[in-house]
C-alpha cells in the first residue's frame, strides 16, 4: 500500500484513532470541506481507478454503518450483514467489481470507532444470530497496519456471544490481532483463488502460501476461520489447480479450525468488461463463457459451473465431510447437482452459517 | 453572394482525375443510366468546377453528370463556375451540394467529414453541421468519422456498399492498421446487419485473446473458409451467417452443443404445428415453456392430445432432465 495523497474532512474532530491513521501513513493530509475535492481530483485523472487507489479520503459514514448484504434476485443469498468501515482497495484485481461498482471509486476510510460501537450495540440488541462482514466494499484488513480500528472490533466482538465479525481479505495484515483476547467471536477469512489467477489477476495481494501460513497463524492463535473461493476463474486446467489450492488449505489448517467455505465463479455487471479491458489488457478473464444471468450479471454457462463445483465439492467431502459449503448467489439446480440439497426455504441458508457459527464460535445456540 | 456563371467549357479541360472533392461512390452503373436520361432529356443541372489555371477545371460537384458526358462523347457541357474561391469554400460546396440533393450514406458522409477535415476541425465541423450536412452532427460522431475516413481501402466502399456500419469502422479505428485490413477484407466478404457485425468484431477479438492468436491471422485464415452460396455464385447474407455461426461454435462450444442437443431432442419429438416448446434463455433458468395455438375446437383437441403424450416420450424426458 502506498498512498500519495491524504485528505481529511474537515468535519471530523481530531482524535487517537485519526491521529493514530495519519501518524502511520506518514503524509500531512489536505483538509476539505467535503468529498467534492477528491472525487473532482479522481475524476480529473485519466485512469481513475488506478488513480483513486493511491488517494484516501478518511472521512464518516454518513449511512447506515450496519445493513443488509443487497444479495441478488433469482439466486440463493446468505444473509450477511454488513459493517460499512470503508469503500475501495488498495490493491488491484483485475475482476474487482469495485471498479465499475463506485463512480468514481473513492478509498475511503470511515473513522469513527464511537460510531463503530453504536451501530453494533443495536446488532447486539437484537435477538438473533448475525454474521457481520466488512469485506463487501473493500477489503477488510487493507488498513490493518495503519488502523486502531481491526483490533478495537475483534475486542468489541469478544464482548458478546450473539454475532461473529468476519475479516476477509487478501492480505496478511494481522500482526495487530494475533495476541487479541477474541474469544472465537471473530473469524479471520481469506479470499483464495490458484497462484496463476493470483499471480495473473491479483495485482498487490499476497502469494497463494503467505495467506495459508498466514491463516495456520492465527489458527494456532486461536481464531476459527473462513475461506472464500470466488470469484472462481475457469481455464484449461483449472480443475486440477482449484484441486490442489483446496488440498493446501487442510494441509495447513484443520477442518476444525474452519467455520465455512464458500465458492463462486466469476460473475460480473455486464459494464465491468469495458474496464477489465481497458485496464488490464493481457487479461482473458472477460472471455469466458458467459451467459446473461437471470440477475443480469455475466454468469459462466451452468454446465461448467457445475460440473468445476461439483470437483471441488468431491475434494470437501472426501477431506472435511462435515465442514459448510456453500455457494454465494447459485440457484436450486446448481446446490441440487453439486451438493445432492437445496435450502429452499428463504432463510434456510442463513440459518445453517448461523448454526455453524454457533457451533464453531460459541454464539448463543438459544437464538437459533 | 458569389454570382455564380455558367458557361460550356471543353469536357476535355475538365481534370475529372483530381477526385479531390468527390463525396459521393463512384458508380459505372448509375454513370450509364444517367447518360441514357441526358441524351433523351438534356442536363438540368450543371456540374460545379473550379478553375484550376491554364483554362483547365476540377470538378467541385457533378461527377457523375461529367462521366456520363464522357460516356456520350460530348466534347463541351454547361458548367457553374464560381470565381474566387478559397478552397475551403469549395470543399464546404461540394458537401452542401451533395448533402441539400440527398441523405449522405455512411461512405459519403465520411468522404464529405474527411474532405472537410484538411480545413477545420470537428467542433468547427459540427458548429457548421447544419449549413454543411442539411442536419446537425455532434463533434464526437465528426471525430468518429474522420478516424474512419483515415481506415485503409476498402473501408469506404464497404460503408457505401451497406457491407460495414459506422458503428464497425467506429470500433476498427482503434485496431492495429494490419488487424483493421484483415477485418476489412472479411468484412467485404460477407454480409451481415450492424449488430452481427459488430458481434463478429467482438468474438474474433475474444477467440484470439483466449486462444493467444494474432487477430489478423485469424481474420485471413477465416476469410479463405467464408462459403460460396447453393447457388454457385457467392451469396454474402449466407456467407455472413455461415461466419457467425462458425464464430459463435468456436467462442461459446459448451452453449453451443447444449444448444444443438437440446434442439435436437425438440425436433425428435416431432411436434405437430401450432405447438411449441420454448428452452430456459441460455439454460440458465430451468423454466420451459409450452405454447399452443390453434382456430378451433378440433386442432386444440389435437394439439392437447400431442402434448398429453409427451409425458411417455424419452426425447422429452432427456431434454428436461439435461
Amino acid at each position: 500500500m502506498k498512498i500519495d495523497r491524504l485528505f481529511l474532512d474537515a468535519g471530523l474532530d481530531r482524535d487517537h484513532e485519526i491521529d493514530y491513521l495519519i501518524g502511520k501513513i506518514g503524509l500531512d493530509p489536505e483538509v476539505v470541506p467535503d468529498s467534492k475535492p477528491v472525487y473532482d481530483l479522481i475524476n480529473g485523472s485519466n485512469d481513475p481507478v488506478s488513480f483513486a487507489k493511491k488517494i484516501l479520503y478518511i472521512t464518516r459514514n454518513r449511512g447506515a454503518v450496519v445493513r443488509e448484504c443487497p444479495g441478488t434476485s433469482h439466486y440463493t443469498c446468505c444473509d450477511y450483514t454488513i459493517l460499512h468501515t470503508g469503500t475501495f482497495c488498495t490493491m488491484d484485481c483485475s475482476y474487482c467489481i469495485l471498479q465499475a461498482y463506485f463512480h468514481p471509486p473513492v478509498l475511503q476510510y470511515f473513522a469513527g470507532l464511537d460510531l463503530l460501537s453504536q451501530g453494533l450495540e443495536h446488532a447486539f440488541s437484537q435477538n438473533k444470530i448475525l454474521r457481520i462482514g466488512t469485506g463487501e466494499y473493500t477489503d477488510s484488513l487493507i488498513w490493518e497496519p495503519v488502523s486502531l480500528s481491526p483490533r478495537f472490533l475483534v475486542e468489541k466482538f469478544s464482548q458478546q456471544d450473539r454475532a461473529v465479525l468476519e475479516l476477509k481479505t487478501k492480505t496478511v495484515n494481522v500482526d495487530s490481532l494475533l495476541d487479541l483476547e477474541h474469544r472465537g467471536k471473530t473469524i479471520l477469512s481469506w479470499s483464495l483463488n490458484t497462484p496463476e489467477i493470483i499471480r495473473n489477476e491479483e495485482r498487490g495481494t499476497a502469494a497463494l502460501a503467505a495467506r495459508l501460513e498466514t491463516a495456520k497463524k492465527a489458527a494456532a492463535n486461536g481464531y476459527k476461520l473462513a475461506f472464500h473461493f470466488d470469484p472462481i476463474v475457469l481455464y484449461e486446467g483449472c480443475e486440477t489447480e482449484y484441486e490442489k489450492v483446496v488440498r493446501s488449505i487442510f494441509s495447513h489448517v484443520s477442518p476444525e479450525d474452519i467455520v465455512w467455505i464458500s465458492i463462486g465463479t466469476f460473475r460480473f455487471m455486464p459494464q465491468l468488461k469495458s474496464v477489465v479491458e481497458k485496464r488490464f489488457p493481457d487479461s482473458t478473464i472477460p472471455y469466458g463463457e458467459f451467459i446473461l444471468g437471470l440477475d443480469n450479471k455475466m454468469r459462466y454457462f451452468k454446465p461448467l459451473r457445475i460440473a468445476l463445483y461439483s470437483r471441488l465439492a468431491k475434494v470437501f467431502k472426501e477431506i472435511a465431510p462435515d465442514l459448510m459449503v456453500y455457494f454465494c448467489m447459485e440457484d436450486q439446480e446448481v446446490w441440487e447437482k453439486t451438493f445432492g440439497y437445496f435450502p429452499e426455504k428463504e432463510g434456510q441458508l442463513g440459518h445453517l452459517l448461523d448454526k455453524a457459527a454457533a457451533d464453531r464460535c460459541g454464539l448463543d445456540r438459544s437464538l437459533l | 453572394m458569389q454570382a455564380i456563371q455558367v458557361s460550356n467549357i471543353l469536357v476535355s479541360a475538365i481534370n475529372l482525375a483530381d477526385t479531390g472533392f468527390r463525396i459521393s461512390r463512384a458508380d459505372d452503373h448509375q454513370v450509364s443510366a444517367l447518360a441514357a436520361s441526358m441524351a433523351a432529356n438534356g442536363m438540368a443541372v450543371p456540374p460545379l468546377v473550379a478553375a484550376a489555371g491554364n483554362d483547365t477545371y476540377v470538378v467541385v460537384s457533378g461527377f457523375k453528370r461529367l462521366e456520363a458526358a464522357v460516356l456520350l462523347g460530348w466534347e463541351t457541357i454547361p458548367c457553374r463556375t464560381m470565381g474566387g474561391k478559397k478552397e475551403k469554400e469549395l470543399a464546404g460546396l461540394a458537401v452542401a451540394e451533395n448533402a441539400f440533393q440527398r441523405e449522405l450514406g455512411p461512405g459519403e458522409q465520411v468522404r464529405a467529414v474527411g474532405l472537410l477535415a484538411r480545413y477545420m476541425d470537428a467542433k468547427q465541423i459540427s458548429k457548421n453541421a447544419e449549413a454543411l450536412f442539411n442536419t446537425r452532427l455532434n463533434a464526437g460522431y465528426i471525430q468518429s468519422l474522420v478516424r474512419i475516413n483515415a481506415l485503409p481501402d476498402p473501408a469506404k466502399a464497404l460503408l457505401d456498399n451497406g457491407l460495414m456500419s459506422v458503428k464497425a469502422g467506429k470500433s476498427l479505428v482503434a485496431c492495429a492498421p494490419e488487424e483493421a485490413a484483415a477485418f476489412l477484407d472479411l468484412f467485404g466478404a460477407v454480409k451481415v446487419s450492424s449488430s452481427k457485425q459488430m458481434e463478429i468484431i467482438t468474438w474474433i477479438r475474444e477467440i484470439c485473446a483466449r486462444e493467444k492468436g494474432a487477430v489478423a491471422d485469424f481474420c485471413r485464415d477465416i476469410v479463405f473458409s467464408v462459403p460460396s452460396g447453393d447457388k454457385g455464385h457467392k451469396d454474402l447474407s449466407a456467407a455472413g451467417n455461415l461466419l457467425r455461426a462458425s464464430l459463435y461454435r468456436r467462442r461459446y462450444p459448451a452453449l453451443d452443443h447444449a444448444k444443438k442437443q437440446a434442439m435436437d431432442h425438440v425436433q425428435a419429438l416431432k411436434l405437430p404445428k401450432g405447438v411449441r416448446i420454448t428452452l430456459p434463455e441460455n439454460f440458465e433458468s430451468m423454466v420451459y415453456s409450452l405454447s399452443l395455438s390453434f382456430t378451433n375446437y378440433e386442432e386444440f383437441q389435437g394439439r392437447i392430445d400431442a402434448v398429453a403424450k409427451l409425458s411417455g416420450a424419452d426425447d422429452f424426458n432427456v431434454l428436461l432432465k439435461r
